[in-house]
């Protein structure tokens, strides 16, 4: 985490350092913090909104905004499906210790036209840079390309080529689909205003996806008291089987 | 409506399982199977992780096996002995069989097992039922020239003798002891009861009255799944418990359906209609296996 916040906390620190050169900031908002898996979610729209604070002291700079909604770091296995003896069999896996689970980008212009390479590196932005950073083998652009492909299929990788509006080159708002198949824990939204090539201001917000109630009990009890849930589960299938069998032969 | 699954921790909508659970709960009052052989196979169809799809199902089985299992119990249509020791090789077969799976989990090769699994098991099946119906169909004329068990092989030459009363038997523990085991080796790997296995070799290979088999091997049938998804649970993490319950409700119901249906219905050409069923589920698991995939990768993703 520490290493995450890093390069914005040095960038919050320079724009404190030199207050004569002040500068635009970015200020933002979620449509909600929290996001709570219950057992009717489907889903979940999140709307990211904020403004671009203007120094009034210079004149009005061109500015873009890029928005990266970041889930859940967590390694991951690839596997590659080969013919073995004529069957598809998964072979060749790939580690890959911090995947996010979820990533989505929404911008008012691609960030690779608004961009340096230098910076859209050092601030990792874009989905293939998120994770071509951390393999190392460059053998596995493939592997890389396999990720994104699948992901994108499911709704864990948005990649959006619908530039969002700046309202009088201030205002802006966005929204996306969170799909249901979320992990839990905390995304991040980062937020990059964007002027002369440079990335200028961040900001971040987190967004809290957890289970609640029945699901986050059931969840709990199966890892936390693996035994005594599958006594439980089991209870639940015999009086269900039973006293099924009970009612059927009374309505009879 | 769509229900979230804490588990496999997908959303799905909650008429088809209950759906999915009536229809194969008809198909096995009908039949008098399990239907653990065909459940497993459609959950996997509609998307719920095999891993979970086979531990569940076996949870499912410890409810839908029991109320028959209490039946003859209460009505004494069963070897208490005799199941006793499948019992125990149950146990032992499902031990072996989480732990393989569990293996082969951690090597993301499961689901090929899985699949492999059924493509042999429901292929021999498929194709054992579908001529002997046909065969059953031919020969209706020639009505109880029925077959003998034969009395005196290899099973009887062996050690270990013990006398079972309840089935008029005085043979070797081994012969049901193997059988127990290799039937909870598939409860484990397939998340099924496997009375389909255990019913023909109690018949054939051991020689039991057929009026104590189908209770003898429901009772085997309630501890071992039992015992399997405790074993599932602890090592898999793969037991989910709400998916049981919603298949398990549309299962009762389908089986009392079922079992009214069945006596009404002409059995051969039922038992070709099944027949049919389970081939088409293979041919598809098999297709799976062979077609090139559209998606030549998949991730797995490691919970911490």
């Amino acid at each position: 985490m520490i290493a995450k916040v890093f390069p914005y906390v040095i960038l919050f620190l320079w724009g404190c350092a030199f207050p004569a050169c002040a500068s635009d900031e970015i200020l933002s908002g979620l449509s909600e913090n929290k996001i709570s898996i219950t057992t009717s979610f489907t889903g979940s729209e999140l709307l990211v909104f904020g403004s671009i604070k203007r120094d009034t002291s210079t004149s009005v700079r061109d500015s873009d905004v890029i928005i990266e909604i970041i889930g859940p770091e967590l390694p991951i296995t690839v596997r590659k499906k080969r013919k073995v003896l004529g069957i598809w069999v998964n072979t060749d896996p790939v580690k890959i210790n911090d995947s996010p689970s979820f990533y989505a980008i929404l911008h008012t212009n691609f960030p690779e036209l608004i961009l340096e390479q230098e910076e859209l590196r050092k601030y990792n932005i874009g989905a293939i840079r998120q994770l071509s950073s951390r393999v190392s083998d460059p053998e596995d652009k493939d592997v890389v390309e396999a990720i994104i492909r699948i992901k994108k299929a499911n709704n864990t990788y948005q990649i959006s080529n619908d530039p969002i509006e700046l309202n009088k080159e201030t205002l802006f708002s966005a929204s996306l689909t969170l799909p249901a198949n979320l992990i839990e824990g905390d995304y991040r939204a980062i937020l990059h205003l964007v002027q002369d090539k440079r990335v200028v201001d961040n900001s971040v917000q987190i967004i809290t996806v957890s289970k609640i109630g029945v699901e986050k009990w059931l969840y709990e009890f199966a890892y936390e008291k693996p035994f005594f849930y599958g006594i439980f589960s089991i209870i639940l299938a015999l009086i269900l089987g039973w006293g099924g069998s009970v009612i059927f032969r009374k309505i009879q | 409506m769509q229900i979230y699954l804490p588990i496999a921790e997908i959303s799905v909508n909650i008429f088809l399982l209950v759906g999915l659970g009536a229809l194969v709960g008809i198909l096995s009052g009908m039949f008098g199977v399990g239907g653990g052989f065909l459940m497993t196979p459609l959950l996997f169809f509609i998307g719920i992780p095999p891993a979970i799809a086979v531990a569940t199902e076996a949870n499912q089985i410890v409810g839908s096996s029991f109320s028959g299992a209490l039946a003859h119990f209460k009505r004494r249509a069963l070897d208490l002995k005799m199941g006793l020791v499948l019992t125990i090789g149950g146990l032992l077969g499902a031990s072996i069989g989480v732990h393989v799976f569990k293996l082969l989990k951690n090597v993301g090769q499961v689901d090929l097992l899985v699949t492999l699994c059924y493509v042999i098991f429901l292929g021999i099946i498929g194709s054992l039922m579908f001529i002997e119906s046909l065969m059953a169909i031919a020969r209706k004329e020639s009505y109880g020239k029925h077959r003998k068990a034969n009395r005196h092989t290899w099973v009887h030459r062996l050690p270990l003798k013990m006398r079972f009363r309840t089935s008029n038997l005085y043979i070797s523990a081994i012969p049901p002891f193997l059988v127990g085991t290799l039937v909870g080796v598939l409860a484990a790997i397939m998340g099924v009861g496997g009375g389909f296995i255990m019913i023909p070799a109690m018949i054939y290979l051991i020689g039991m009255p057929t009026k104590v088999v189908i209770g003898t091997s429901l009772f085997q049938i309630v501890f071992v799944t039992a015992f399997t998804t405790i074993m599932h649970a602890t090592q898999n993490y793969t037991v989910d418990v709400l998916l049981a319950i919603l298949l398990l409700i549309g299962g009762v119901a389908g089986a009392q359906i079922g079992a009214r249906l069945g006596i009404k219905l002409k059995a051969e050409q039922l038992r070709i209609l099944l027949s049919i069923v389970v081939l088409s589920v293979c041919l598809k698991l098999a297709f799976d296996l062979l077609a090139t995939p559209s998606e030549h990768y998949s991730i797995l993703v490691e919970k911490l």
